[in-house]
């Protein structure tokens, strides 16, 4: 990273004591990723648990099982196969013990698909 | 997790303590429902850090999701439970902390891994970089800090009211860029194959982040000097 100055400015903050200011004050606000024991209880303090929507574990396990059918799906079927939608529909009905989806739930699966399907296409 | 799991089973999933959960996760291959039902209690547990975390960064700009990011890092924590070490006799809240900063850092090496040569994320990773990219090393106690900044203290509330002026996607490329801090030199160091990932993210040019990240830290100087 070009370096934007190595004098002292005139306050007397280096360009090194300014970058450590500024990695300091990111990582007491949680901004940046932790890198002490430290900063993760500054990150817990400062995390309101009751502002953060936590995620349906279904999803993780849809994701989990999805992962683990892929690579079951190395080995070559002899008989055809279930499609890919077909089969994640199973798996995800599964893990939600066959419970429906949630508008919200459905709402967020929508927004990661287009995210998914966005980056699918940046790659290309 | 089961479908067919008892009242007595998941109560006792719920009291398991952490250890406990993360050896049930190791076992995946022999007893999937179990090491399943651990997975979602050890989410439960663990996942408002890293979701208030990633909600709280940059990563928006770069077009993630932060559900995403989070259940990607679980996801990668119950396919390498085993790797978590921790010395034994540790307090709850120590062990805690030890579990939090081990999925940081997977959390981490993730984001890294998004930016690295992008062309590549369908190839499977050669052995030096999967040995790279699990060396999970425990997080410090405290911050290496090279310099004292006691001194400086007053300065951060003048370094908070800059952050907030700046338009979004000025703040969130100075953020997202500070993550790659290096204590030794005192200075962020992007490597060039994830400046260039975080470009083409950021739909720009490796020079340009250079130069706005340049000059950035200049006007910060500068509203140091006049403000404090």
């Amino acid at each position: 990273m070009k370096n934007h100055g190595e004098n002292p400015a005139k306050n007397g903050i280096t360009s090194e004591e300014l970058e450590s200011l500024l990695h300091q004050v990111l990582r007491e606000d949680g901004k940046v990723f932790p890198v002490s024991e430290e900063d993760i209880r500054n990150l817990e303090v400062e995390i309101d648990p009751n502002e953060v929507q936590n995620i349906d574990p279904a999803r993780l396990l849809a994701r989990v099982r999805n992962q683990k059918s892929e690579e079951r799906s190395k080995v070559v079927s002899l008989f055809g196969k279930t499609s890919p939608e077909v089969e994640n529909d199973l798996i995800a009905m599964a893990a939600r013990n066959g419970g429906q989806i949630t508008d919200e739930v459905r709402k967020q699966m929508e927004k990661d698909r287009a995210n998914a399907e966005k980056g699918l296409t940046d790659e290309k | 997790m089961r479908e067919n799991a008892t009242v007595a089973e998941k109560l006792a999933t719920q009291a398991a303590d952490d250890l406990d959960l993360l050896l049930r996760m190791t076992f995946k291959d022999e007893n999937r429902g179990d090491a399943e039902a651990a997975l979602v209690e050890f989410f439960r547990r663990y996942q408002t850090t890293l979701l208030g975390f990633a909600e709280k960064n940059g990563f928006r700009a770069l077009g993630w999701s932060p559900d995403d990011f989070v259940l990607r890092t679980f996801e990668k924590a119950f396919e390498k439970a085993g790797s978590f070490k921790a010395p034994s006799g540790l307090s709850p809240e120590k062990l805690r902390l030890k579990i939090q900063s081990w999925l940081f850092q997977i959390a981490k090496n993730e984001f890294l891994m998004e930016f690295r040569r992008p062309e590549r994320k369908q190839e499977a990773l050669t052995q030096k970089e999967q040995e790279e990219a699990e060396v999970q090393n425990p997080l410090p106690e405290k911050a290496p800090e090279r310099f004292d900044l006691s001194a400086l203290k007053s300065k951060k509330a003048a370094v908070r009211t800059f952050l907030e002026a700046l338009p979004e996607t000025d703040s969130e490329m100075l953020v997202i860029s500070m993550n790659f801090y290096d204590f030794k030199t005192g200075k962020a160091h992007i490597p060039d194959d994830i400046l260039t990932g975080l470009a083409n993210s950021m739909g720009t040019t490796p020079e340009s982040i250079k130069t706005k990240r340049g000059r950035l830290l200049r006007k910060l100087e500068e509203y140091l000097e006049t403000k404090t």
